[in-house]
C-alpha cells in the first residue's frame, strides 16, 4: 500500500494534465461496487485511516445491507502511469434506478466513466440508461466486462464462445454509443478493444486484462480457463502477480479519460450556456486556477459526524479557498467558505485550497442546494448560472410519517428538511388538514431508504402510513375562455387551458427549456423543436415543477406588471392541487388572454388574485375532459421458461402489459409495464407464481391515463382519503353565478 | 318585525339595501345613518376595512335592540354578497361600514350587483377619514394627486406601484396621500415608522432597477395618526424625523408633499404639524 501525503496529492492536483475525474456506472448487481472496491484496495489511497476498510465507498450501512449503492461518495486515488504520477478523482454513483437524479449529478463532475457490464447478463436496460446519461453529459465511456469467471465456471464456455460473447457485448455498447453520443463523438468514442479501452475480468476475483496487455504478457483465454481449473490459489496468484484489475483499469483511465484541460474544452460549451469569450468562459475552457472561481455543486449532504451540510462539486475554474467569500448564483446570496477538503472515502481531509479541474468539498454553504453554482463574488452579475442541474421531480409514492415519540416532532421536521436538501427528488409536505408530514419519493424503495436515513442519522423512529400512489391531474381537450373574478369583483382574469404538447413536455423534462432561461433562447428552442409560435413562446411567464406552462397573451392591460408575480404564484398553487382530487396537475398550458386589475395595491393583493386566477383555471380544466394520470412502472423480469405463463397471468391480473419477451439462455426475459397502484404486493405474487425463481428490477416508466371505467372510483377514493366530499366539483362552482 | 316605514324612507316601495357610511368613529354617525340603522331588520357591521372606535355591534344593539346583528368579515361581504342581496328582497338590510363606503371595493360592487338584480340599494355617505387627514394638516385639497395604499411587501410581491404613484404626483407638483395597510383580520396595522422604512427600502430597489433618482429621502412628509379622533397627532418633516416621533395607535397615514408648497400650506404645517 502506497500511502501518499496530502501535500503531494495537492501538488499533483495543481497540474490538470495529471488529474482525471471519473466514475463507475452500471446496471444494478453488475459489480460496480466490487469494481470500485478493488480500485481502492490496491491503488494508492491517500489516507491510511480508511485502508483495509471494506467497501469504502459504500459507507452507508443500508448499502452494505442491500449490497447496492444508494448515494454517491467520492474518493481521490493516486496512480502512476508510465512513470508519471496522477490523481484520479473517483466519483461514486448510485446503482439503483430509483435515484437517477443522483446519477446525473455525479456525471456532471466526471469526464470519463467505466461502464461495468456483467458478461453473463450483458447489456441491460439500466446499462443503456446510464450509458445514455453519460453520453448526454459528454462523459467518455470505458468498458469493463465483469464476471468473466461466471462464463468459465458456470457456463463452461470455450475460448471461442467467450470471445464471441465479448464481441456481442462490445457491439451492443458501440451501437448505443453511436445512437446516443453527440455527433462529434459518435465515431471517436467507439470502443476498439485493440487499444485497451475494453477490459475483461472479474472484480470479485480482482483480475482484469485488456487485449494489448494480454498480447504483451502473452496471455490467452485458454490460459485463464486453465487458471480457474487449477483452483482458488492460482486465481489469486493470477490476480496479484499477472493481471491485477486496478492496474489495467487505472491505466485505461489515465489513457482514455481526458484530462480536465482537454475535457472542459468540449464539455463547457455543452454544460454551461454563458458567453465562452467572457472571463469566466475563457477560464473554464482553460481550467485556469488563477481565473474567476466557478464551483459547480453537485451534492449537498449532511455529514453524519458533524451534522452539518457539506457541498461537493467540481471546480471548473479558479481556486476554491478556505475563508473566501463566494456568490451563490441561484440562491442569490453571499456565503463564506469555512472549510475546504478533499475526499478520502468516508473521510474528508481538510486542505487550504483546491485548484481548477478537481473535485472538492466545502463547508459553510448552507444556503446552496444540489445544482447550485458558486462563483467569485467580484463576478456576481457577470457569470450566468452554470447550466442548471435540472430535475423534474415527479414523485409517485407518498407515505405519512410521524415520530414514535411525539416529543420528537421538531427533530423530525428538522431532519425532513435536511433530507429534502440532500435529495431534491424527495419531497416533504404538510397536509394542512391533518397536520401529517408527507414524504414523497420516486418509488417504494426510495421511501424505504429515506426512512432508514432518518433512523440512522438522527436516531428517529417513525411510524408510517401504508404507501399511497400519487396521481396527476390533466386534461385532454382545450377549454373556452373563462372569467375568474376576485372576491371583491374588481380584478378579473380571462383564462383558457389546453393540453401541453408532448414535445414541450419532453423539453421541460430534459431541462432543455427552463423557467430562468433567456426568453428568446427558450422561444427559439420551442419554435424549432416543438413547433410553437415564436411570439407565443416568448411570452411564457412561468414553467412549474410539475410541467405546466403559463403564457401571457394579453396586450396593454394596466397594472398587469405589478400583479405578475402574484398571478404566477396563483398559477403555481393551482398546479399543486387540481380540481378533481387535489392531486398535482401535469401537462397543462394555461393562457391568460385579458385582465382587469384594480388601481390600488390594497385591492389587488394575493387574497384577491389567487382565487380569481385559480377559479378560472379550475373551471377551464373541468370542461376540458379532465382525467387522472397514474404512474406506470416498467418491470424487467428474468424467469425460467416453465414459469413464463404464470408470470404473464400475474401481470395481466394487475392491469399490466407485456412489452417484450426475449430468450436468454434457459431463462426468459420479460419486459412489462404495470401501474404502480397495482405493484405493492407484486413481489409476493411473483414469488409464489414462480416458486421464487423469478428476479426482476423496476423503474418508473411513464404517466398514463387511468382507464375511464375506473376514473370516478379512483377520484372518489382519493377525495375520501383527503376528507373531501366524494364528488369532484363542477365548473359552475368556480365561475361566479353573476 | 317589519319597521320599514317607521321613519322616513329614501327609496321606492321595495325594501332597500343600505350601505351606510358610519364615519370616523361613533361620534361621527350622521342623523341619516342613525335613522337607517334604527329602522333595519338586520344590520351587518363591517369590522375589517378600517378602524372606527365605538362603531361596533354593541352600539348597533343599543340603537336598534330588535335587529339581527352580524359582525361582517371580508368573507361575509365578498363571498357572501349573494346572500345579502337575497335577504334584501324580503328585509330591510343595512351594512354599516367605517368612514365613507366608497373607499372599500366591496361596498360599491355590492350596490351595483343588487341594482342589477332589481334590488333597491343606496350608499349613504359618511364622514371620511381621508378628509380628516387633510383637515389635520391643512394642505390644500386641490393639490392632491392620486391616492395610493402602501401594503406590506410579501415574498412574491413588492408594492413598487406605490412608489411610482408618489413619483408621478411629485413630478406634477402634487401631494400624495399614502394610506397604510390595515389587516384587521390578522391584527396587523402599519405604523408611520414602519411605512417610512418600507417606502425608503422599495424606493431604493426600484430606482436602482429602473435607473431613476430617489426623492423620498429629501421629501417633506406628513405623518398623521388617528385623524379626526380626540388623540390625533400630526408631524411634518423629513423621513428621519417621522421615524423617530411617537404616535398614538393606528390608523396612520402619510402624505408625501409636493416639491413646492403654497405659503399658506407651509404655515399650516408649521402651526398644525410642528414643522421646524
Amino acid at each position: 500500500m502506497r500511502v501518499k501525503h496530502v501535500d503531494e496529492i495537492l501538488r499533483i492536483m495543481r497540474n490538470p494534465d495529471q488529474v482525471r475525474n471519473m466514475g463507475i456506472v452500471a446496471h444494478v448487481d453488475h459489480g460496480k461496487t466490487t469494481t470500485s472496491d478493488s480500485l481502492l484496495a490496491a491503488a494508492g489511497i491517500i489516507s491510511q485511516r480508511i485502508a483495509g476498510e471494506a467497501l469504502a465507498l459504500d459507507y452507508l450501512k443500508v448499502e452494505q445491507q442491500r449490497g447496492i449503492t444508494v448515494k454517491s461518495a467520492n474518493i481521490s486515488l493516486y496512480h502512476e502511469y508510465q512513470g508519471k504520477p496522477y490523481v484520479i478523482n473517483l466519483v461514486d454513483t448510485p446503482g439503483h434506478v430509483d435515484f437517477s437524479g443522483h446519477v446525473t449529478r455525479s456525471l456532471r463532475m466526471m469526464d470519463g466513466a467505466i461502464l461495468v457490464v456483467d458478461a453473463v447478463e450483458g447489456v441491460m436496460p439500466q446499462t443503456e440508461t446510464v450509458l445514455r446519461q453519460s453520453l448526454e453529459e459528454r462523459v467518455r465511456p470505458i468498458l469493463f466486462i465483469n464476471k468473466v469467471d461466471r462464463l468459465i465456471k458456470e457456463l463452461k464456455y470455450t475460448p471461442e464462445q467467450i470471445q464471441q460473447r465479448f464481441i456481442e457485448i462490445i457491439k451492443e455498447v458501440n451501437h448505443l454509443i453511436s445512437l446516443y453520443a453527440d455527433s462529434a463523438f459518435k465515431k471517436t468514442w467507439q470502443l476498439d478493444p485493440r487499444t485497451g479501452i475494453v477490459i475483461f475480468g472479474s472484480a470479485r476475483d480482482k483480475w482484469g486484462i485488456s487485449i494489448p496487455m494480454a498480447q504483451k504478457k502473452g496471455i490467452r483465454f485458454s490460459d485463464i480457463i486453465e487458471v480457474y481449473r487449477k483452483g482458488k490459489e492460482a486465481v489469486e496468484e493470477f490476480a496479484t502477480k499477472v493481471a491485477p484489475l486496478h492496474e489495467v483499469l487505472l491505466d485505461a483511465v489515465v489513457k482514455f479519460v481526458p484530462s480536465p484541460k482537454e475535457a472542459q474544452k468540449y464539455r463547457i460549451p455543452k454544460l454551461w450556456k454563458g458567453d465562452l469569450n467572457s472571463d469566466a468562459g475563457k477560464a473554464m475552457l482553460e481550467v485556469d486556477p488563477e481565473g474567476p472561481l466557478v464551483y459547480a455543486i453537485s451534492f449537498m449532504r449532511v455529514d453524519p459526524k458533524i451534522r452539518r451540510l457539506v457541498a461537493t462539486g467540481r471546480i471548473f475554474s479558479g481556486t476554491l479557498r478556505q475563508g473566501e467569500e463566494i456568490w451563490l448564483v441561484n440562491a442569490k446570496k453571499k456565503a463564506k467558505v469555512l472549510q475546504v477538503s478533499i475526499y478520502m472515502g468516508p473521510d474528508r481531509e481538510v486542505v487550504d485550497e483546491i485548484p481548477a479541474g478537481n473535485i472538492g468539498a466545502a463547508l459553510g454553504l448552507e444556503d446552496a442546494r444540489a445544482g447550485e453554482t458558486a462563483i467569485a463574488v467580484d463576478y456576481k452579475d457577470k457569470v450566468p448560472p452554470f447550466e442548471r442541474l435540472h430535475y423534474v421531480s415527479e414523485p409517485v409514492v407518498t407515505v405519512a410519517v410521524e415520530p414514535r415519540n411525539p416529543k420528537e416532532l421538531p427533530k423530525l421536521i428538522d431532519a425532513l428538511y435536511k433530507l429534502s436538501i440532500e435529495d431534491p427528488t424527495i419531497q416533504v409536505k404538510i397536509n394542512q388538514e391533518t397536520g401529517e408530514y408527507l414524504l414523497s419519493g420516486m418509488g417504494p424503495l426510495h421511501i424505504e431508504i429515506a426512512l432508514w436515513w432518518l433512523k440512522e442519522t438522527y436516531g428517529l423512529e417513525v411510524k408510517t402510513s401504508p404507501p399511497i400512489v400519487v396521481y396527476r391531474e390533466t386534461i385532454r381537450a382545450a377549454s373556452q375562455i373563462f372569467e375568474g373574478k376576485s372576491p371583491n369583483k374588481h380584478n378579473k382574469f380571462y383564462i383558457s387551458v389546453e393540453p401541453l404538447d408532448e414535445e414541450a413536455i419532453k423539453l421541460i423534462q430534459s431541462g432543455e427549456i427552463t423557467e430562468d432561461q433567456e426568453p428568446q433562447v427558450r422561444a427559439r428552442i420551442l419554435r424549432d423543436q416543438a413547433g410553437w409560435d415564436y411570439d407565443e413562446a416568448k411570452r411564457i411567464w412561468a414553467i412549474d415543477e410539475n410541467i405546466n406552462i403559463f403564457v401571457d397573451k394579453t396586450s396593454g392591460v394596466q397594472h398587469l406588471r405589478e400583479v405578475k408575480d402574484t398571478i404566477i404564484q396563483a398559477f403555481r398553487l393551482a398546479m399543486k392541487e387540481g380540481p378533481l382530487a387535489r392531486e398535482p396537475v401535469r401537462g397543462l398550458k394555461v393562457i391568460l388572454h385579458d385582465a382587469v386589475v384594480h388601481e390600488d395595491p390594497a385591492h389587488r393583493g394575493p387574497a384577491q388574485i389567487y382565487p380569481a386566477v385559480r377559479n378560472a383555471i379550475y373551471a377551464g380544466m373541468l370542461t376540458a375532459k379532465p382525467t387522472l394520470l397514474e404512474p406506470i412502472q416498467k418491470l424487467d423480469i428474468r424467469v425460467p421458461q416453465e414459469f413464463v405463463s404464470n408470470v404473464i397471468a400475474v401481470i395481466s391480473r394487475k392491469r399490466g402489459r407485456i412489452v417484450n419477451m426475449t430468450e436468454y439462455g434457459v431463462m426468459m426475459r420479460i419486459i412489462a409495464e404495470i401501474p404502480v397502484a397495482e405493484s405493492f404486493d407484486l413481489a409476493a405474487e411473483l414469488r409464489s407464481a414462480t416458486q421464487g425463481r423469478a428476479f426482476w428490477g423496476t423503474e418508473f416508466s411513464r404517466w398514463a391515463p387511468v382507464p375511464d371505467n375506473m376514473l370516478m372510483d379512483v377520484i372518489k377514493k382519493i377525495r375520501e382519503r383527503k376528507g373531501l366530499s366524494p364528488e369532484p366539483p363542477k365548473p359552475e362552482d368556480f365561475i361566479s353565478p353573476f | 318585525m317589519y319597521k320599514t316605514l317607521l321613519l322616513y324612507h329614501v327609496g321606492s316601495s321595495a325594501l332597500p339595501l343600505y350601505i351606510v357610511g358610519g364615519g370616523i368613529s361613533a361620534e361621527y354617525l350622521t342623523l341619516k345613518a342613525l335613522k337607517i340603522i334604527m329602522s333595519a331588520d338586520k344590520v351587518y357591521v363591517d369590522t375589517y376595512t378600517s378602524i372606527a372606535p365605538g362603531l361596533d355591534d354593541a352600539l348597533i344593539a343599543r340603537l336598534n335592540p330588535s335587529a339581527e346583528i352580524v359582525k361582517a368579515t371580508r368573507n361575509t361581504l365578498e363571498e357572501g354578497s349573494n346572500k345579502i342581496i337575497e335577504e334584501a328582497k324580503e328585509y330591510n338590510i343595512a351594512v354599516v361600514v367605517p368612514g365613507d363606503p366608497h373607499l372599500a371595493t366591496t361596498h360599491i360592487s355590492l350596490v351595483v350587483e343588487a341594482r342589477r338584480r332589481g334590488v333597491e340599494a343606496y350608499i349613504i355617505p359618511g364622514v371620511s377619514g381621508l378628509y380628516a387627514v387633510i383637515d389635520e394638516c391643512g394642505l390644500q385639497v386641490y393639490r392632491f394627486g392620486k391616492v395610493v395604499t402602501l401594503v406590506y411587501p410579501e415574498k412574491n410581491y413588492k408594492p413598487y406601484t406605490t412608489i411610482e404613484v408618489i413619483h408621478e404626483n411629485h413630478r406634477r407638483n402634487l401631494h400624495t396621500m399614502v394610506l397604510l395597510d390595515l389587516r384587521l383580520d390578522t391584527g396587523k396595522a402599519m405604523t408611520i415608522p414602519e411605512a417610512v422604512d418600507i417606502l425608503l427600502e422599495i424606493e431604493k430597489e426600484l430606482t436602482l432597477r429602473e435607473n431613476l433618482s430617489p426623492i423620498l429621502e429629501k421629501a417633506l412628509l406628513v405623518g398623521v395618526a388617528r385623524a379626526g379622533l380626540p388623540d390625533s397627532s400630526c408631524i411634518a418633516g423629513k423621513p428621519d424625523r417621522l421615524k423617530r416621533a411617537n404616535y398614538p395607535p393606528p390608523p396612520h397615514t402619510i402624505i408625501v408633499t409636493a416639491p413646492k408648497l403654497h405659503p399658506i400650506e407651509e404655515e399650516a404645517l408649521q402651526i398644525l404639524c410642528n414643522l421646524a
